[in-house]
C-alpha cells in the first residue's frame, strides 16, 4: 500500500503542466478563451467555492500565494523606489549592498512564488537520473538562462526599436515561448523514447535476484554513477530562452532612469536569488524521489523507477504540447 | 511511514511551486457615483507598480509633470490598456444578483501621481435604479492569469452624490477557481445603498 501511495504522490507531482502567461496589456489571451465574462456567480464566504478550493490545501495555496505576492509587491516597490533614488544621487557601498540585498532576495521570493517553468525542472529531475550536485547546477543554470535571454532582448530591443519597447518585448517574449515549447517537444520525445526502450530491454533481459543497492540493479546503479548530463544542456536552453518578465521589467526600468550599470548588477544579483531557490527545488525533487523510490525493492522497484523517469519525460513532452497550443 | 509522510510533504511543496505568479502588481480603488435614486457608473483607480509604470514611461514619456496631453493619453490607451478588453478589464460586477458586463470602458485616463507612479483610472457605466429599498453592488478585480496581481488599498471605495442616502460598505475575501490555476484568494468590495 505504502509503495501504491508513493507512485501516485510522485505521479501527481509531475501532471501539472503550467499554462503560457501572456502579459494581459500586449497580448491576447491564451487559447481556452478570456476572462471577458464574469464569473456565473459571486460567491462569498466561506461556503462559496467548490472542490478543492475550499479545502484545507486550497486554503493553503491560496492563502499561501497571496502573501507570498504581497511580500513581492512590498520588495517591488522598494526596490524601485531605491533603484529610481540611487540613479539619481548615486551609489554608495552601502547603496550597493543594499541593491544587491534587495535584487537577491526578490529573485528568491519570485523564484519560491509558483512559475519559471520550475515544472519542467521537477519533470527532468524526475525523468533522467540527476543527483544532487546535479540539482545544483541545474537551478544556477535555469536562473542564468532566464535572466540572459532577458537582458539580450531587452538590450537588442532598445538599440532597435523605436516604436512601444513594453509591447515588442512582450511580442519576443510570445516567440520565444513558441520555440521553448517546439524545443521541449522534441526533448520529452527524446526521453521517452530513450526511457521507454530501457524498460523494455529491461522487460526482456534482466535477472535481478537476490541483491540490493538501495532498491536498483546494478545497471541502475551504473547508469545513476553517469547519468546523462548532456541532456542538460538542451533542456536548459529550451526552457532558458524564455526571458524573465521581472528581469525584462527591471532592465526596461534601469533604462528608463538612466541607471543600467545598477540594473545589470541588480539582475545577477537576482538571478542568484532565482538559483538559490530553482537549485533547492531541484535538490528537493531528487531527494523525493530517492526516498519514493528507495520504498520499493527487486525488478518492480526498477521497473517503477524507470517508469518514474518515463511519466517525466511525457510531462516535458506534455508541457510543450500544452504550451505551444495555448500559445498559437 | 515517517518516511511516506516525508516524501508526501515534500511532494506537496513541489505541487505548490508549479502554477504561475505575478509580475505586474495594482493597488485599486473605486469611486461609486449615485445620483438620487440611480447607480450611476463604478470609476476605477489603478495604481501601478514602479517597474510597470517606468516600462510605459520609456514608451510614452512622462507628461508635464505627471499629466499627459489628450494623444499621449489615447495613445496609452490604445497601445497599453484597451487589450485588456479581452480580460474584461479585471472587473467583475454584481448588482442585486445581476451580473454587469464589463466589455467596454470610458473616461480613460492616465497620469502620473505624487509618488511618481502610474495611475489609470476609467469608468464602468451601470446605469441602474435603486431596487425597492436597497441594492447591494459588488466589485471585485483580479486577473486569472495571474500576471498581474490586483489588490484594494486601504481606502477601497468611496462613494459619490449619495447625499441624503445612507449607505455601508465592506471588503470580503473568498477563495474563487480559477481554472487550471487552482484556487486563488478574491477581494469583493459590497456596497449597499438604501433608497432616498
Amino acid at each position: 500500500m505504502a509503495r501504491i501511495i508513493s507512485s501516485v504522490m510522485l505521479i501527481i507531482v509531475t501532471t501539472l503542466p503550467p499554462p503560457a502567461q501572456a502579459n494581459p496589456f500586449f497580448d491576447r489571451p491564451p487559447a481556452g478563451g478570456s476572462a471577458a465574462e464574469a464569473p456565473a456567480e459571486m460567491d462569498h464566504g466561506p461556503m462559496g467555492a467548490v472542490g478543492w478550493g475550499d479545502g484545507f490545501f486550497g486554503r493553503l495555496w491560496a492563502d499561501g500565494t497571496r502573501t507570498l505576492s504581497t511580500w513581492q509587491r512590498d520588495l517591488n516597490r522598494r526596490l524601485g523606489l531605491f533603484l529610481r533614488e540611487v540613479s539619481q544621487r548615486g551609489l554608495s557601498v552601502g547603496g550597493w549592498f543594499g541593491v544587491l540585498s534587495f535584487a537577491f532576495l526578490f529573485g528568491l521570493l519570485h523564484a519560491v512564488l509558483p512559475g519559471h517553468r520550475k515544472s519542467v525542472l521537477i519533470s527532468y529531475c524526475v525523468a533522467d537520473k540527476a543527483r544532487v550536485v546535479h540539482g545544483i547546477g541545474l537551478g544556477f543554470l535555469f536562473a542564468a538562462m532566464h535572466a540572459l535571454s532577458a537582458v539580450v532582448i531587452v538590450f537588442v530591443t532598445v538599440s532597435l526599436v523605436e516604436v512601444s519597447l513594453g509591447s515588442t518585448v512582450a511580442r519576443i517574449s510570445r516567440v520565444t515561448q513558441i520555440v521553448s515549447s517546439v524545443l521541449l517537444l522534441a526533448i520529452g520525445a527524446a526521453f521517452c523514447f530513450l526511457t521507454g526502450r530501457e524498460i523494455l530491454s529491461h522487460m526482456r533481459g534482466a535477472d535481478h535476484g537476490g541483491h540490493s543497492h538501495g532498491g536498483l540493479c546494478a545497471a541502475t546503479v551504473a547508469t545513476n554513477h553517469n547519468p546523462r548530463t548532456s541532456k542538460w544542456v538542451p533542456v536548459v536552453l529550451s526552457t532558458g530562452i524564455i526571458p524573465c518578465p521581472i528581469t525584462t521589467a527591471l532592465l526596461l526600468f534601469a533604462v528608463s532612469v538612466n541607471a543600467v550599470v545598477i540594473g545589470l548588477a541588480a539582475v545577477v544579483a537576482l538571478s542568484a536569488g532565482l538559483g538559490v531557490a530553482l537549485a533547492a527545488l531541484a535538490i528537493l525533487t531528487i531527494l523525493v524521489k530517492e526516498k519514493v523510490l528507495a520504498l520499493v525493492e527487486g525488478k518492480a522497484g526498477h521497473l517503477l523507477h524507470a517508469g518514474v523517469e518515463l511519466v517525466g519525460g511525457v510531462m516535458i513532452l506534455a508541457v510543450g504540447a500544452i504550451t505551444l497550443m495555448l500559445l498559437l | 511511514m515517517k518516511r511516506l509522510v516525508m516524501a508526501s510533504i515534500l511532494a506537496l511543496v513541489i505541487i505548490a511551486a508549479a502554477a504561475a505568479h505575478p509580475h505586474v502588481w495594482i493597488d485599486s480603488q473605486f469611486e461609486l457615483r449615485v445620483s438620487g435614486n440611480r447607480i450611476e457608473a463604478v470609476l476605477a483607480y489603478w495604481t501601478f507598480d514602479p517597474f510597470f509604470t517606468e516600462m510605459i514611461v520609456l514608451d510614452f514619456g512622462r507628461g508635464v509633470n505627471g499629466t499627459y496631453t489628450p494623444a499621449q493619453v489615447e495613445n496609452i490607451r490604445a497601445n497599453a490598456f484597451e487589450n485588456l478588453r479581452r480580460y474584461g478589464y479585471f472587473t467583475y460586477i454584481d448588482l442585486d444578483g445581476r451580473k454587469i458586463p464589463v466589455d467596454s470602458v470610458r473616461r480613460f485616463d492616465v497620469r502620473l501621481n505624487e509618488e511618481n507612479f502610474l495611475e489609470y483610472s476609467f469608468e464602468v457605466s451601470i446605469d441602474s435604479t435603486i431596487d425597492g429599498r436597497s441594492s447591494t453592488l459588488k466589485v471585485s478585480m483580479y486577473d486569472e492569469t495571474f500576471f498581474t496581481d490586483i489588490a484594494y488599498r486601504n481606502d477601497y471605495a468611496i462613494v459619490s452624490g449619495a447625499d441624503g442616502s445612507r449607505y455601508r460598505k465592506q471588503l470580503t475575501r473568498d477563495r474563487h477557481m480559477v481554472p487550471v490555476w487552482g484556487p486563488m484568494t478574491r477581494e469583493t468590495v459590497e456596497i449597499v445603498v438604501e433608497r432616498r
